[in-house]
C-alpha cells in the first residue's frame, strides 16, 4: 500500500467516524428535543391529529431543525476566522435552528411548507441512494441485482400501463365498483421480482431459458387477462406475420453487423415487431378478449425468451455493466430535468411561433410579420426629428470636439494633419451647425425628411471617415484621454438622439441594452477605481454592492417612491421631485443672486485651474477644471437668466412649481425606469472590477510609480489595459441581463407610456392575451438577440476553465 | 484614483495654485462619498417612509418623521397580519417553500453530473458537458409557455405513422402550485450549477480518487465521502447565488402561480400591491422591505460568500 492509499483510507474512516459521531449527537438532541416539545407544547396541542401520528411529525420537524444546528455549528466552526466571527455564526445558525423547530411545532402553515420540502428532498436523495444501492449489487450478488432489476422495471411498466389505463382491476360494479389497479400495479412489480430472482439465480443455460419462457410467457398471461377494454388490440393478420419476421431479420442483422450473437438479436427484433403489429398497428379497443390474452402471452414469450438466452455474466462484464450504470445514474437526473424544463420546451416554443392563436393551425411566419409590422414594436416615423434634438446637438458638437483635439494633438506631436481627419472635422462642424440651425428655427422645414437626411448624411460622412483615420492610425491616433472622453461623451448623447426618435419596443429595448450597459460599467469601473485604497472603502463598496441583494420588484418599488410627482400645490413627497421643484424655487427667488456671484467665482477659479493644468501639461487637471468650468458658468447663467430647475412661468408673470412627471411623459421615461436596473448592477460591475484592480501585478505599478506617472495616467495607462478582459465579462454579463428584463418595466409602467421592452410584450401576448404563437415568436427573438453574445461567453467560459 | 496622495511632477507653481490644487485633488473622493450618498438614498426613504402612516407619506415627504411623531410600525403590523391587507407571512412562507427546494436539489442534482462529467470516463462525455452547458444561453422566457402548459395539462407526444399519443408527463394540476415554480427553478440552475461544480471538481487531486478506487471504494463512496465534502465552497457559492435568485424571482412565479394568492410568493404579492396604484401604495414601504429582509440578511452576515455567489452565478443566461 503506498502512502497516498494509506492517507485515503484513513480521510475514508475518519470522515466515516465523525459522520458517525454526528450522527449519534444528532439523534440524541433529537429525542431530547422531542421528549421538551411535550413540555413546551403540550400533548394536545402537537402537530399532527393522532399520537403515532404526532410523534412522527415532531421527530421529522425536530431532525430537519437539528440538521440545520449541526449543519450551522460545523461551518461556523472555520478555524480561518476570528473567534467574535465564528461565534456570531454561531449564533445565527442556532437562533434559526430554534426559529425553525418552535415554527413548526406552532404554526401550520410553516409545517406544511416545512413538511413538502423534506418530502421532496428526502424522496429524491432516497431515489439516488436507491439507485446506487441496486448496482452495488450487480457485482457480487447477481442474483439479488437481477431481483431488483425486476423490481424496477415491472414496477415502473406495469404504474405506466396503469396510469394510462390500459391496465387495472375492478371488482363490483355500479355504486360498489371497486378499484384495485394499484394493488395489481404491486403485484406485478412482486411477480417481476421473482422473475428476476429466478434467472439471477439459473446457472445453467437449458434451465435459464425454460425460466425466461414460462416466466416471461405467465406475466403476459396476467397482463393479458388485466388488460383493459381500450387495450384489446385488433390486430391484421398480415402485420403479426411480416413485422416480427421482418425486425427479427433486421435484428439478426444488426447483431451480426456488431459482432453480437444473432439468435438473441433476433428474438428482440421479433418481440418489437410482434409489440408493432399487435399494438401500435392493430386497432384498439376492437379485439377480443382471447386476441388479447393472446398477443400478451406471445409477447411476454418472446421477451422472456431474450432474457433466458443471455449468456452467463462474468466478473468483467458485471464491472462494466455497473460502471456504466453509475454514470446513468449520477447523469440520469440532470439530464431528464434539463431536457423536461429547458430543452423541449425551448424546441417547442419555436414550433409554437409558426403555429396561430391556440396552437391549433400552422401559420408559417405570419407571427413575425405581424411582430415587425406592428407600429408599436418598430416605428421609424419620426426619425427626422431627432436631428434637431438638444442630444444631437450637443451630441455632434463633441463630436467635432474630439476630432478638434485630435487634430491638435496630431499636430504637436507629429507635425502633420492627415487630411482625413480635417474633412471629418469639417462634416462633424457641418452637422453640428445644420442641427442647431435646424433647433433655433432658422431651416425651414427642421423635422422634414430631407433636412434630416442632409444633417445625418454629414454625420456619418464624418464618422466613417474618423474611423478610416483611426483603422490607418491605430495607437497614434491622438484620440485618449480628453479626445476619448469628448468622443465618448459625445457618442452617448447622439445614441441618446436615436433611441429618443425611432420608437417601439425593439427600440426600446436596444436603448435599455445601450444604456444600462454603458453606465452601470462606467459608474462602476469609477467607483471600484475610486474606492480603491482609499479611506472607508469597505463601507463605500458595501452600500453601493448593496441593491444587488434587492429583487427586481424591490428596486422599482423603491424608485416610484422616488420618482412620486404630487400635484404642485402639494407638497412634494418624492426626493427627486422635491430637490427640482426647491431647485426652481431657490433660482427664481432673490436668493438666486448671491447663489449666482459663488458660482461665477467657482467659474473663474476652475478655468485659474485649468489654465495652471495646461501650462504644466497636466491633462487630468486641465480637462477635469475646464469642464467643470463649464457647469459652473452654465449654472451661473441659468441662475442670473432663465432660472433653473421646476417652475412654470404662468402668462400673468406668476411663477409656480412644475414636476417632472418621470413615468408617464416619453420618450424619457425609458431612461427613469432603467436607473433602478443602473442602480442594482453598477454594485456587480464594481465588485468584479475592484477584485480586477487588486490583481494587477504590483510590480507593474511600481514600475509606473518610478517612471513618474501620475494617479491617472497610472489608471488609464497600466490598471485600464489589466482589465480589459474583465470589461468585456462586465459588459456581456450586464447586456445579457438587460437585453431580458422584465420586473421592472412591469412594475413600473406594465410598458404604457411607450416604454414597452420584449420580454413584457412577450409575457403580454402570452399570458394576457393568450396569443401563445405570438408571444412564442417574441421568446424565439429574444433567444436569438441573446445568443450571440451568449456564445461568445460560453466560449470564453471554456476557455477559462480548459 | 486616490490623487490625494500624489504631489504633482513637474514645475513649482504658484502659492494659490497649490492650494486650489489641493482642494481639487479631494474631488475623487468626493465624488465617491456624493456616489454612495446617492446609492444610498433611495433605499433610506423607502426605509423611514416604511415606519410612516399612510397619511403621513401623502402629506409630506420622509425627511419630516420626526417632526410628525416620530415612527410607527403599523405599516409592518398590517401587511404581516391576516387581515385583508395582509398575507405577506403566508407569502414569505411560500417564498421559502419556493427557494428551498430550488436550492437544496439542484446542487444536489448538479453535484452528481457533475462528478460524472469530471471524474468518470465515458464515451461521448464531452459532447454532453458542451451540451449541457450550451443551455445556459436559453432566457427564461423561450420555456414558460410550454412549461405551463406541461404543468396544466401534463405533457403528450402523438408518435407519427401510427398516430397514438402517449402521455409523457401527467396532469397533476401544478399550475398555481409552489411546485410548478421550483421544477422550473430547478432546471434553469442545473447547467449554470454543472458548469460551476464541475470546473471545481476537475481541480481536484485525481490521484486521490484513483487511490481510493484501488482501495475499493466505489464512485459512491467517493462522491459522498471525498468530493462531496471538499467541494463545500463552490456548493456554498452556488447555493447562494440560487437561493437568492429563487428569493428575488418574479417572471416564474407570476406565470406559473397565476391568480391563486394562497401560493404566491412576496415578490408577486408586493407587485400586485404595486399594481393597485391606490390609498394601499402606502404598505408598499413596508412589504418592500420585508421582501427584501432575507437577502440583506444574506448580504450582511455572508458577505464573502454572498460576492462569491454572485461572481459565480454572472455567467447566467
Amino acid at each position: 500500500m503506498t502512502q497516498a492509499d494509506a492517507t485515503v483510507g484513513e480521510a475514508l474512516t475518519a470522515s466515516q467516524r465523525a459522520m458517525r459521531r454526528t450522527i449519534i449527537i444528532g439523534a440524541c438532541l433529537v429525542a431530547v428535543l422531542v421528549v421538551a416539545s411535550y413540555a413546551i407544547v403540550g400533548v394536545g396541542a402537537g402537530p399532527g391529529t393522532t399520537v403515532p401520528g404526532d410523534l412522527v411529525s415532531r421527530l421529522a420537524g425536530t431532525a430537519l431543525a437539528v440538521t440545520v444546528g449541526v449543519a450551522s455549528v460545523r461551518a461556523a466552526s472555520d478555524v480561518t476566522r476570528s473567534m467574535a466571527g465564528r461565534a456570531f455564526r454561531g449564533v445565527i445558525g442556532i437562533l434559526l435552528a430554534g426559529a425553525i423547530w418552535y415554527g413548526y411545532l406552532t404554526d401550520g402553515r410553516l409545517r406544511g411548507a416545512m413538511v413538502s420540502v423534506i418530502v421532496a428532498v428526502a424522496v429524491s436523495m432516497g431515489l439516488f441512494v436507491g439507485a446506487n444501492r441496486w448496482f452495488d449489487a450487480a457485482v457480487r450478488r447477481w442474483a439479488k441485482f437481477t431481483a431488483l432489476t425486476g423490481f424496477v422495471l415491472g414496477a415502473l411498466i406495469s404504474v405506466v400501463l396503469v396510469g394510462n389505463r390500459l391496465l387495472g382491476w375492478f371488482i363490483g360494479s355500479g355504486a360498489e365498483l371497486r378499484n384495485l389497479s394499484w394493488v395489481l400495479a404491486a403485484l406485478l412489480a412482486a411477480l417481476a421480482t421473482a422473475y428476476g430472482w429466478l434467472l439471477g439465480t439459473a446457472r445453467n443455460a437449458t434451465v435459464r431459458l425454460v425460466t425466461g419462457i414460462a416466466g416471461g410467457g405467465a406475466i403476459g398471461l396476467v397482463v393479458g387477462l388485466f388488460l383493459r377494454h381500450a387495450a384489446w388490440p385488433a390486430p391484421r393478420m398480415q402485420d403479426l406475420l411480416i413485422w416480427p419476421l421482418a425486425l427479427a431479420g433486421a435484428g439478426a442483422l444488426l447483431g451480426r453487423l456488431r459482432g453480437r450473437r444473432v439468435v438473441p438479436a433476433a428474438v428482440t427484433g421479433a418481440a418489437v415487431g410482434w409489440l408493432t403489429g399487435a399494438w401500435l398497428l392493430g386497432d384498439l379497443g376492437r379485439g377480443n378478449a382471447t386476441m388479447a390474452v393472446v398477443a400478451s402471452i406471445v409477447l411476454g414469450v418472446l421477451v422472456g425468451a431474450r432474457f433466458g438466452l443471455a449468456r452467463d455474466t462474468t466478473l468483467e462484464d458485471r464491472l462494466r455493466l455497473e460502471a456504466r450504470a453509475r454514470v446513468v445514474i449520477f447523469l440520469a437526473p440532470a439530464l431528464l430535468f434539463i431536457s423536461a424544463t429547458l430543452l423541449v420546451p425551448t424546441i417547442r416554443t419555436v414550433l409554437l411561433s409558426l403555429l396561430d392563436r391556440r396552437s391549433a393551425e400552422f401559420v408559417g411566419l405570419n407571427n413575425y410579420v405581424a411582430m415587425f409590422t406592428d407600429p408599436n414594436f418598430l416605428n421609424l416615423a419620426r426619425w427626422a426629428g431627432m436631428f434637431t434634438a438638444a442630444p444631437f446637438v450637443w451630441g455632434s458638437a463633441l463630436f467635432a470636439l474630439a476630432i478638434a483635439i485630435a487634430i491638435r494633438t496630431r499636430r504637436s506631436v507629429e507635425g502633420s494633419v492627415p487630411s482625413q481627419l480635417v474633412a471629418a472635422l469639417v462634416a462633424a462642424v457641418a452637422a453640428f451647425a445644420a442641427s442647431l440651425a435646424g433647433r433655433l428655427g432658422m431651416v425651414a422645414d427642421p423635422t422634414g425628411a430631407g433636412f434630416g437626411a442632409f444633417t445625418g448624411l454629414l454625420l456619418i460622412a464624418a464618422a466613417v471617415l474618423l474611423s478610416l483615420y483611426v483603422a490607418g492610425n491605430r495607437g497614434h491616433s491622438g484620440l485618449a484621454g480628453g479626445a476619448g472622453t469628448s468622443l465618448g461623451a459625445g457618442v452617448f448623447l447622439l445614441a441618446f438622439a436615436l433611441f429618443a426618435h425611432l420608437r417601439g419596443t425593439l427600440f426600446n429595448n436596444l436603448w435599455w441594452v445601450f444604456a444600462v450597459t454603458i453606465i452601470a460599467t462606467g459608474v462602476g469601473l469609477a467607483v471600484a477605481a475610486l474606492a480603491d485604497r482609499s479611506r472607508g472603502e469597505n463601507v463605500a463598496k458595501s452600500i453601493i454592492f448593496m441593491p444587488m441583494a434587492i429583487s427586481f420588484v424591490g428596486a422599482a418599488i423603491i424608485w416610484r417612491f422616488m420618482y412620486i410627482a404630487r400635484p404642485t400645490g402639494a407638497d412634494q413627497t418624492g426626493v427627486l421631485n422635491a430637490m427640482w421643484v426647491w431647485l426652481g424655487s431657490i433660482s427664481t427667488s432673490s436668493t438666486r443672486y448671491p447663489i449666482a456671484v459663488v458660482l461665477v467665482l467657482l467659474t473663474l477659479a476652475t478655468v485659474y485651474v485649468a489654465m495652471q493644468g495646461f501650462r504644466t501639461e497636466t491633462p487630468g487637471l486641465a480637462w477635469s477644471g475646464l469642464i467643470s468650468a463649464v457647469v459652473f458658468a452654465w449654472l451661473a447663467y441659468r441662475f442670473l437668466g432663465p432660472g433653473i430647475g421646476g417652475f412654470e412661468v404662468l402668462p400673468n408673470g406668476d411663477i409656480v412649481p412644475a414636476t417632472i412627471q418621470f413615468l408617464t411623459v416619453g420618450p424619457y421615461n425609458n431612461f427613469w425606469i432603467m436607473v433602478p436596473f443602473i442602480w442594482i448592477y453598477t454594485g456587480f460591475a464594481m465588485v468584479i472590477f475592484s477584485a480586477a484592480i487588486k490583481g494587477v501585478p504590483a510590480d507593474l505599478l511600481e514600475a509606473g510609480r518610478v517612471d513618474g506617472a501620475s494617479e491617472s495616467q497610472m489608471f488609464w495607462r497600466v490598471v485600464v489595459p489589466q482589465i480589459v478582459p474583465t470589461i468585456g465579462v462586465v459588459v456581456t454579463t450586464i447586456m445579457v441581463t438587460v437585453m431580458k428584463v422584465f420586473d421592472i418595466v412591469k412594475v413600473m409602467t406594465n410598458g404604457n407610456f411607450g416604454t414597452q421592452v420584449l420580454a413584457n410584450e412577450m409575457w403580454t401576448r402570452a399570458f394576457t392575451q393568450r396569443h401563445f404563437g405570438q408571444g412564442s415568436a417574441i421568446a424565439v427573438v429574444l433567444f436569438l438577440s441573446v445568443l450571440p453574445i451568449m456564445y461568445l461567453n460560453i466560449r470564453r467560459m471554456q476557455k477559462e476553465a480548459a | 484614483m486616490a490623487a490625494s496622495t500624489t504631489p504633482l511632477a513637474g514645475a513649482p507653481r504658484p502659492k494659490v495654485g497649490q492650494t486650489l490644487y489641493r482642494l481639487l485633488s479631494a474631488i475623487p473622493t468626493g465624488v465617491l462619498w456624493v456616489l454612495v450618498v446617492l446609492w444610498f438614498v433611495p433605499s433610506f426613504s423607502l426605509f423611514v417612509n416604511s415606519f410612516r402612516t399612510g397619511d403621513a407619506q401623502r402629506a409630506a415627504g420622509w425627511w419630516t418623521l420626526m417632526q410628525e411623531g416620530g415612527p410607527t410600525m403599523a405599516n409592518y403590523a398590517t401587511v404581516l397580519g391576516t387581515g385583508a391587507q395582509g398575507g405577506l407571512w403566508q407569502a414569505t412562507l411560500n417564498s421559502f417553500a419556493i427557494a428551498v427546494p430550488a436550492t437544496i436539489i439542484p446542487v444536489a442534482i448538479a453535484a452528481f453530473a457533475s462528478y460524472a462529467f469530471a471524474v468518470m470516463r465515458f464515451k461521448g462525455r464531452e459532447w454532453l458537458f458542451i451540451g449541457t452547458v450550451s443551455l445556459l444561453a436559453i432566457p427564461l422566457q423561450t420555456a414558460l409557455i410550454p412549461l405551463l402548459q406541461m404543468y396544466s395539462g401534463g405533457a403528450h407526444w402523438t408518435i407519427p405513422l401510427v398516430d397514438r399519443t402517449i402521455t409523457l408527463f401527467p396532469d397533476l394540476s401544478l399550475a398555481g402550485s409552489v411546485t410548478a415554480v421550483w421544477l422550473t427553478h430547478t432546471g434553469f440552475g442545473l447547467p449554470l450549477a454543472i458548469f460551476l461544480l464541475h470546473n471545481y471538481m476537475q481541480g481536484l487531486p485525481r490521484d486521490v480518487f484513483e487511490s481510493a478506487r484501488i482501495d475499493g471504494a466505489d464512485h459512491f463512496q467517493i462522491f459522498w465521502r471525498l468530493v462531496l465534502p471538499l467541494s463545500v465552497p463552490v456548493l456554498a457559492a452556488f447555493a447562494i447565488f440560487q437561493f437568492l435568485w429563487t428569493w428575488n424571482d418574479y417572471l416564474v412565479a407570476l406565470t406559473m402561480i397565476g391568480g391563486n394568492r394562497a401560493a404566491m410568493p412576496t415578490t408577486v404579492v408586493i407587485a400586485s400591491l404595486a399594481g393597485e396604484f391606490g390609498i394601499r401604495e402606502h404598505l408598499l414601504t413596508a412589504g418592500a422591505f420585508v421582501q427584501a429582509f432575507v437577502p440583506l440578511v444574506v448580504f450582511f452576515a455572508l458577505q464573502r460568500y454572498f460576492v462569491r455567489g454572485i461572481l459565480a452565478g454572472s455567467v447566467k443566461g
